[in-house]
């Protein structure tokens, strides 16, 4: 008797300890993705945002226009960063498909008068991208809707496509982690603007296409 | 058959002295790195420098705002999202952050601990912007409080602090990546320093401090073939003479930084 509880004993504490080293205990669902090879070698794949569902929060100094407008509601960026050229924006990312697969935060400053603009765009099953570019002029987006014919302060419908990072061939694949460690390459982001809602929310797609080789 | 309930019930006492020794395994607890070598630091404070909060509801941290959306779908529903500001050492703003965090595959409870990806791009108005990169061990955090605290009861007793990067960089430090500005093409280390003031049972976490602590590796100059002939007939020359080596390792580097008192 006290040999079967001693055996017990020891099968549990082995099986315990088993599961803790082999059972898998993070595992994001993953969605297929949709990669294709390109040409010249490296892997292509976009990811589509829709605005205004997939807009998480924005905040932004008044050099960032529409896009600037604090959201959620009642949230903002310190006083000391309401003048700086800066624009924060957070987003849900998803496939071509339309699947929510992940989250990215895009940044835009402006540094001596140089624009930038920069991406973390993670996917929790694979991995995160880290993008940068050469960024856009201050109130790109408002410049352009008013060439649509929009009014500033004014609600507006119609389509205008505005090439975010599209000086010398795109932006750049600066790192990653997980599957997209060791990864570079360059990306381009189309913002693909239809209307502009009652409190000034933009609505459109924003589409990011990447081209990714391995490093080296 | 009561040999079979016998070795039931010791698989039971088994499996409870299991779940113990895990408790206290020392394996994955977090260390205390060196802060030698690293030469600026960022911090913040939760719940007051935390602009926007979510994630889908797993976590013991109050969404903030109220309104903000829960990451809801099930492929990112482990994952949390936070815009944050950081301040200088005499409390000014000083950078944005964008952090997302969302558990590592790698995570396994015998050897290596509960792990978490954590990556932050962090704007700095003025200078320009970089990536962080990390890899941090929440072990020790979730026994002190989801178990302890949520799990088992217990009232939080004291502040405690946690060191819990523990890559992908050297000497357990995180990777950072230039990304524009006065940051482009450069990388460098990050440790981050948290404290957890406060935490109840039924708000989960009220009250937090934490540092992040930088150090830029010195730019690495790239010459075209003509001029690294000439450096290079430079350097013979100038063989033996000690001035003007303006390139000093970094002794932080070497080794394990936990190892350093």
């Amino acid at each position: 008797m006290r040999t079967a509880f001693i055996v017990g004993v020891l099968l549990g504490i082995a099986g315990i300890l088993a599961a803790a080293r082999y059972v898998p205990w993070v595992g994001p669902p993953r969605l297929p993705s949709y990669t294709s090879v390109v040409a010249n070698g490296g892997r292509a794949e976009e990811f589509v945002i829709r605005l205004p569902a997939d807009r998480i929060s924005a905040h932004g100094g008044e050099a960032a226009g529409l896009r600037g407008g604090a959201f959620p509601q009642d949230t903002a960026l310190p006083e000391a960063f309401a003048a700086a050229p800066l624009l924060v924006e957070q987003f849900r990312v998803r496939d071509r498909d339309g699947s929510v697969i992940g989250i990215a935060a895009r940044h835009w400053s402006q540094a001596d008068g140089d624009a930038s603009a920069a991406w973390l765009l993670v996917i929790p099953s694979r991995g995160a991208l880290l993008m940068a570019a050469d960024g856009e002029a201050p109130r790109a987006v408002d410049a352009a809707v008013a060439a649509a014919g929009g009014q500033p302060g004014g609600t507006w419908s119609g389509e205008t496509t505005i090439e975010l990072a599209d000086r010398e061939g795109g932006g750049k694949v600066i790192g990653g982690s997980g599957e997209f460690e060791s990864l570079e390459g360059r990306y381009s982001e189309s913002w693909i603007v239809t209307g502009v809602g009652e409190s000034g929310e933009l609505k459109g797609t924003i589409e990011l296409r990447t081209v990714t080789y391995t490093a080296g | 058959m009561k040999y079979v309930w016998m070795t039931l019930f010791g698989s039971l006492v088994g499996a409870l002295a299991g779940a113990a020794l895990l408790f206290f395994n020392p394996l994955i607890d977090t260390g205390d790195p060196s802060l030698a070598g690293f030469d600026r630091m960022m911090r913040y404070s939760l719940p007051d420098d935390a602009i926007v909060v979510t994630h889908g509801g797993m976590l013991p941290l109050e969404r903030r705002p109220f309104g903000v959306e829960p990451l809801w779908e099930s492929t990112i529903r482990s994952t949390s999202l936070a815009t944050l500001v950081l301040r200088s050492d005499s409390g000014e703003p000083q950078a944005v952050a964008s952090r997302v965090v969302w558990p590592s595959k790698r995570t396994e409870l015998l050897t290596a601990g509960v792990l978490a990806n954590d990556h932050w791009l962090v704007s700095v108005p003025g200078e320009g912007a970089f990536f962080v990169v990390a890899e941090s061990n929440v072990s020790t955090m979730a026994k002190d409080t989801l178990v302890a605290v949520k799990l088992l009861g217990r009232a939080w007793q004291a502040p405690r602090a946690y060191a819990p990067i523990e890559g992908p960089e050297i000497a357990g430090t995180a990777l950072v990546i230039g990304a524009s500005g006065s940051f482009a093409g450069r990388a460098g280390r990050a440790l981050e320093r948290y404290r957890i003031e406060r935490f109840a049972r039924a708000a989960g976490l009220e009250a937090a401090a934490a540092e992040m602590h930088f150090v830029w590796d010195a730019p690495v100059e790239t010459l075209p073939p003509g001029a690294q002939d000439a450096a290079s007939a430079e350097r013979a020359a100038g063989e033996g003479e000690t001035e003007g080596d303006d390139v000093v390792p970094d002794a932080s580097l070497a080794g394990d930084a936990r190892a350093e008192p």
